[in-house]
């Protein structure tokens, strides 16, 4: 037998075929191995995190003081501002009189200072008390 | 009206341009077109270890996923492919402190390998030949009459002028010739 080129062409293909026959091929779904940005999955690994954690934090706390009672109380010194006084609080501010001619027409005027208050009746007797009852009734 | 092809009668290429704007459908086709005889390829040339074939199988399409928004359209998938190939068995070789001088190019003439001149017999004289000679030569023989790849194709995946290429597999399969005949008259 004489051996040529294409005998051993042929022969190297069916080498590389009977060889690749007995290959196993990992599907590509599992070849791949992406790697996901840190990010991506750091975000949903908190939340899962924080969710357990306070899931068991209120089982634990029951009947004790919270969180914010375990922390000590700050006291901030703010600037004390001008409180303004409210309209109906009594102030020794003068206030102004209104000056509009309806408003002193509105005035109430005093009555006359020397004008008799009661009237004098002559000739009744007097009383043993000299009061004289009688005229100190108004009129 | 256009109607999409289905990705199965797409050719490499079209499935590569694809790929490379964002198909992961079409990259998953063009594994499972190539990723079986890719693997044989590395069995072939790395030894007899299918875990390692494997492994650097995986790593081509990996490299080639990575790269795959670099793929320019008109360029060969298949010589891209082989070319990221080649490479990663070169440098294993280069790891491994293999030879692969152009000095040592010369198969053992002290091959003892039984021979019946019968097809499977052929087949196992020549893993046997191919085992023993060096690598680069190897390689080359693997790419044209294995995995059937053209000389223009070889001289860009090795970067060697298409003469080099041609006149190396045709020393290559002298070689081999000439091993062979040694028993054909037995």
């Amino acid at each position: 037998m004489r051996i040529s080129d294409k005998d051993i062409a042929r022969a190297a293909r069916e080498l590389r075929d009977e060889e690749n026959r007995q290959i196993h091929v990992r599907p590509w779904s599992r070849q791949r191995h992406f790697q996901l940005p840190a990010w991506l999955t750091a975000i949903p690994a908190a939340a899962i995190i924080g969710f357990l954690l306070g899931f068991w934090t209120n089982s634990h706390t029951q009947g004790e003081p919270s969180v914010t009672a375990l922390v000590d109380t700050v006291y901030v010194t703010a600037k004390e501002s001008s409180a303004r006084l409210d309209t109906l609080q009594a102030t020794d501010d003068k206030v102004p009189l209104p000056t509009t001619k309806q408003a002193r027409r509105t005035k109430v005027r005093r009555a006359k200072v020397n004008k008799q208050k009661c009237d004098t009746y002559m000739g009744q007797p007097v009383t043993s008390d000299r009061i004289r009852y009688d005229l100190l009734v108004n009129r | 009206m256009l109607i999409p092809l289905r990705l199965s009668a797409q050719t490499d290429e079209q499935l590569m341009q694809r790929a490379a704007r964002g198909s992961d459908r079409a990259f998953e086709e063009l594994y499972n077109r190539h990723a079986r005889r890719l693997q044989g390829f590395f069995a072939r040339r790395l030894g007899s270890d299918g875990d390692l074939a494997a492994d650097f199988m995986h790593d081509a399409f990996l490299r080639l996923y990575a790269a795959r928004e670099s793929y320019r359209e008109g360029r060969n998938f298949r010589s891209w492919l082989y070319t990221i190939a080649y490479n990663l068995c070169k440098n294993h070789f280069r790891n491994q402190f293999t030879s692969i001088d152009e000095e040592k190019e010369e198969v053992a003439a002290d091959t003892d390998i039984e021979l019946q001149m019968d097809a499977s017999i052929l087949r196992d004289a020549l893993r046997e030949l191919l085992r023993q000679m060096p690598q680069p030569l190897a390689m080359l023989f693997s790419l044209h009459y294995e995995e059937e790849l053209t000389i223009p194709q070889i001289a860009q995946i090795t970067s060697l002028p298409e003469g080099t290429v041609k006149s190396r597999l045709h020393k290559v399969m002298n070689t081999i010739k000439q091993q062979l005949k040694q028993y054909e008259n037995k």
